[in-house]
């Protein structure tokens, strides 16, 4: 009797029809859980078996754990999930796939040495024929399919695993692509908080306050990613003075500015009218000192401004002198002493009362302006802030210092938070 | 211990203990630091000695590695001494007046 439609030509048309489907199926897939039950159910269809498994590569522990079944008895499949089987490298004919990331066909599982008894022992299914496969990406080992016991055939054939290989190779972009996705939308959900914590960020800083004819303030602060360490505060006290707080809190970005605002509030809350500027650090390292744990610190000055005659009395802990500027000379005051907050529990802040003269500034940044880099990656510098201030008649200068620093920056990103405050007397 | 990342830093140890750290320390690279040189603390004894005559730049988030580091040696009943500094980073020291704490 003449054998009927086993021809080679045929099955060969009939797998080529069955691997377009499921190449136009894998396509549409969007999400890594709903598309390893697909890829397994055209695996086991495309070649006529009867289970099918695909078992994930864990880089981590160097195994592979079954991550997915199908098979015709029942009950097979769950029970091979369930007890959570994992293969080494090189253990089981999976494992052994994964290990020389070749293909392997099993005519006799039974009679293999290779083959891995356990889960046929758990389900009671008779392995007899085997197809295998890698799945790899480019030079990554992401997994491996296999299929078990050809349904209308003793064996499986050479054009099954060609079949198999080549699905395999499907599955492996598939997988990739599902991957890259997920990370995607998971780095857009981050972008929406990020930009959400920064217009909070912003809101934080506080409105501009009016201090007369003479008195004048200027206040900007600009983080480098998103939201950042650096703020300023200014607190108006009952006699007419105004605190003034320029704070950079080491590193920058989300770290920092969780820091930056517990430390905000805190100065808030201890800002009175009868403490010192030097005492007012000092209260607030003592407060600050467990929540910056030793990891982070923190540089602050702070200038107690009185508009009625431009006294300021002044503290610092760690950050750049501020600089009191006219058009004839610019002056730091240098001589405040005091480490950053955060470092020793207990520390003493030098004071320094000054008047501010009329027609002069006082200059408060954080080195987000000295360490302003360029495309050549020199630094904007003191020099470059001095030069500035110099070249251009004032007060006041903040607001053209920051804009400088950002147009001679260039197109490249800020490398730190960046602020400027300036207090100034100009007659009215 | 020997790390480096990308081109731009390193941290070597020569025969006699010293930690060099060479390059530029900013905060894309500190954890890596932080975490070097706190393992590198629990694995010696007595003052831990920096070389940083090839460290060019050093960002707040680097400074606080090496407060934090040398918190963990005093509350060990050691110290950290710094024994070559380039001036860039010696003036980041002395603006935010640690540079006692460290024997600069």
């Amino acid at each position: 009797m003449q054998r009927v439609h086993s021809s080679s030509s045929v099955s060969a048309a009939m797998r080529l029809k069955k691997l377009i489907a499921a190449n136009q199926a894998l396509a549409q897939v969007e999400s890594l859980s709903s598309l390893l039950p697909v890829l397994l159910r055209f695996a086991k269809d495309v070649t006529n078996a009867l289970a099918a498994s695909i078992l994930l590569y864990k880089p981590e522990t160097g195994t592979l754990e079954f991550s997915l079944a199908i098979n015709e008895q029942p009950g097979a499949a769950e029970q091979i999930i369930s007890q959570k089987f994992e293969l080494k490298l090189g253990q089981g004919i999976a494992g052994c796939v994964a290990q020389t990331r070749e293909s392997i066909i099993v005519e006799d599982a039974q009679n293999d040495q290779r083959f891995y008894r356990k889960a046929d022992e758990a389900t009671g299914f008779v392995t007899k024929s085997i197809l295998c496969s890698p799945i790899v990406y480019r030079e990554e080992l992401l997994g491996v399919v296999q299929v078990l016991n050809a349904k209308d055939k003793d064996l499986f054939e050479n054009e099954d695993l060609d079949i198999l290989e080549s699905f395999s190779h499907l599955a492996a972009v598939a997988m990739i692509r599902s991957r890259l996705l997920e990370k995607k939308l998971a780095q857009e959900r981050m972008q929406v908080q990020l930009d959400a914590a920064a217009r909070i960020q912003a809101n934080f800083l506080p409105k501009i306050p009016d201090l007369g004819q003479e008195s004048h303030i200027f206040a900007v602060s600009k983080p480098a990613i998103f939201v950042g360490g650096d703020f300023y505060d200014l607190i108006p006290m009952p006699d007419g003075s105004i605190v003034v707080c320029v704070a950079d809190v080491s590193g920058k970005g989300l770290p920092a500015s969780l820091v930056g605002a517990s430390l905000w509030s805190k100065l808030r809350s201890l800002a009175l009218p009868d403490l010192s500027s030097g005492e007012l650090l000092q209260q607030l390292n003592s407060a600050m000192y467990d929540v910056l744990s030793q990891q982070l610190f923190a540089t602050l000055v702070i200038a107690r401004y009185w508009p009625v005659d431009g006294r300021v009395s002044l503290a610092l802990a760690g950050h750049l002198p501020p600089a009191v500027v006219s058009n004839t000379s610019i002056q730091y005051l240098s001589e405040l002493k005091g480490q950053p907050v955060g470092i020793d529990p207990v520390v003493h802040f030098g004071e320094l009362t000054i008047t501010l003269p009329v027609d002069s500034s006082l200059l408060l940044v954080t080195d987000g302006v000295t360490e302003a880099r360029n495309e050549k990656r020199e630094f904007f510098g003191e020099q470059g802030m001095e030069d500035h201030l110099r070249q251009n008649p004032g007060p006041p200068w903040g607001e053209s210092l920051v804009a400088h620093v950002e147009s001679w920056r260039g197109n490249v990103d800020a490398s730190d938070d960046l602020t400027v405050v300036e207090i100034w007397r100009k007659a009215g | 211990m020997t790390t480096s990342g990308q081109e731009i830093w390193s941290i070597k140890v020569d025969k006699s203990g010293i930690v060099k750290m060479a390059g530029e320390i900013d905060y894309t690279v500190t954890p890596k630091i932080r975490a070097g040189l706190l393992a590198y603390i629990e694995k010696t004894q007595g003052t831990l000695i920096l070389d940083l005559s090839q460290l060019n730049y050093l960002d707040s988030s680097g400074l606080a590695v090496f407060i934090e580091a040398r918190r963990h040696l005093v509350d060990k009943g050691r110290t950290l001494q710094i024994v070559s500094v380039t001036p860039e980073v010696k003036k980041i020291f002395q603006l935010t007046q640690v540079d006692k704490l460290f024997g600069l």
